[in-house]
């Protein structure tokens, strides 16, 4: 019981990797479809480390991630400490899609708030954070 | 007694402003600006034109207009003095001030000070009346007031509004578009609190939301958004759907389809937010630049249809409609 309650109220924090071109962003994305696709209820918070190359590859890199996680009704949210990203992401209108936040205690904070009674329980288990950004081996090798 | 005039505009050191001695540039779009930032036009019209303005309102025929330098003064005054003028008025370029400026020549006659300087609750406005025996370089500077030995301080009490930073540009357009101080955008009333420049062109869904400011020749595309707060000035196109408010547009920018410009100030490739003082380079993105006349009218031409090519089908590309600008007939009582 208590497991079943603590993973339907999970919110998962992914870091994004700094340049995630390639075959590290597949990666990340396929690390991500199995990370929600393991969710009950699932709900991802999408963090920018400060030192994200935001481009336009990486922009439809944030785009795809968010459609993998809509794939499986997950719930995305972005953390971007950088105010200079969350003006671009403002600016081209993708964090009227998913909603951006400062800092992912902010983000984990709002979905809780978002997801109803059940969930935001007192003793709700703290945001895992789950890191996406290196391939496994066995990744590299279907890579 | 003859009196002459220099407007002193600040010098631009690496595209940064100087207004205080050893002063840095408050905002990176300060420094990545073509002009300083007094030179921004509000709605319209550049503080340089609005001093111009007020001081040929005086009926000075003698006027020059030069950098905020000590030698770039020297030689204004040099020329000036050959000319046998006896008093100057010096006008640095730091901020738009509503001063009656007959009012300014008349206290310093009757206060026979040599110089005469306005100042408000927070210092000096940049404007000086500087007898010919007492001029030096420093005299002409406004950011040099002290060892300027006996002057007279006029106090002003109307609206001043220093153009230090982008907020402070942002918080004049603003007023300016509420009707809180005297500045008129320049063009036509399209619409209640809507102003328009001539040669204006927007499709027909493009929504203008009071107050907001178009400048002239700007080419506003299908679904464009303007306003509240916000000003697009001369020169400019906004492509389909863009939304901008409580922001400013500088000349000559393209901005690309698509955009929410909230809040911010964008001069050709450079946004700069105000909330957060990030700039951010829109060349990286494609999402904008700065295009002159004729990039402008390349545009233009892409998207009209082309004369006499193919069967006279209406092409919808980009629906203008010019009617959208007229000036608005001012209701009156009904006979």
């Amino acid at each position: 019981m208590t497991d079943s309650r603590s993973r339907y109220s999970e919110v998962v924090v992914v870091r994004v990797p700094e340049r995630p071109e390639g075959r590290v962003g597949r990666a990340f994305r396929r690390g991500l479809r199995r990370t929600v696709a393991q969710m009950l209820r699932p709900a991802v918070v999408l963090e920018l480390p400060s030192t994200f190359q935001l481009d336009n590859e990486a922009l439809d890199f944030l785009l795809g991630c968010a459609r993998e996680a809509a794939g499986h009704d997950a719930e995305v949210a972005i953390a971007a400490t950088s105010a200079h990203h969350r003006v671009v992401l403002e600016l081209t209108r993708i964090s009227s899609v998913l909603p951006t936040f400062s800092s992912s205690e902010e983000a984990v904070a709002c979905m809780d708030k978002d997801r109803g009674s059940p969930i935001a329980a007192k003793d709700s288990p703290a945001p895992s954070m789950v890191t996406l950004d290196a391939p496994t081996t066995q990744e590299r090798g279907l890579l | 007694m003859e009196l002459g005039a220099f407007v002193l505009i600040p010098q631009v050191s690496e595209g940064s402003v100087r207004f205080r001695r050893n002063a840095k540039p408050t905002s990176q779009l300060q420094q990545t600006a073509v002009y300083p930032s007094p030179l921004w036009p509000v709605l319209g019209k550049n503080l340089l034109q609005h001093w111009m303005e007020k001081i040929r309102g005086l009926g000075i025929q003698v006027m020059s207009v030069g950098e905020d330098i000590p030698a770039s003064a020297e030689t204004l005054f040099s020329n000036f003095a050959r000319q046998g003028l006896e008093r100057f008025l010096v006008v640095c370029l730091k901020a738009y001030a509503e001063i009656d400026l007959t009012d300014f020549v008349r206290f310093h006659r009757e206060t026979c000070n040599p110089i005469t300087e306005a100042i408000d609750q927070e210092g000096p406005l940049g404007v000086r009346l500087v007898d010919r025996g007492s001029f030096s370089p420093g005299a002409s500077c406004a950011s040099e007031s002290e060892g300027l030995g006996r002057f007279a301080e006029y106090r002003f009490a109307g609206y001043v509004k220093r153009m230090m930073s982008p907020q402070s540009y942002s918080d004049l357009v603003s007023d300016a578009l509420k009707g809180r101080c005297a500045l008129q955008p320049v063009g036509s009333q399209v619409g209640e609190g809507v102003w328009a420049g001539e040669g204006v062109r927007m499709a027909r869904s493009v929504r203008l939301s009071a107050p907001c400011y178009v400048g002239s020749n700007t080419i506003l595309r299908d679904c464009v958004s303007i306003g509240p707060f916000s000003s697009v000035e001369n020169n400019c196109f906004i492509d389909c759907g863009t939304t901008i408010e409580s922001s400013s547009v500088l000349p000559q920018s393209f901005l690309a389809a698509g955009l929410n410009v909230r809040r911010s100030i964008v001069d050709g490739p450079y946004l700069e937010h105000l909330d957060s003082g990030t700039t951010v380079d829109l060349r990286a993105f494609g999402l904008g630049r700065r295009v002159g006349n004729e990039g402008r009218m390349r545009f233009d031409r892409r998207l009209r249809p082309q004369a006499g090519s193919g069967p006279a089908t209406p092409a919808r590309a980009f629906d203008v409609d010019p009617i959208s600008v007229r000036p608005k007939a001012v209701a009156g009582p009904q006979p």
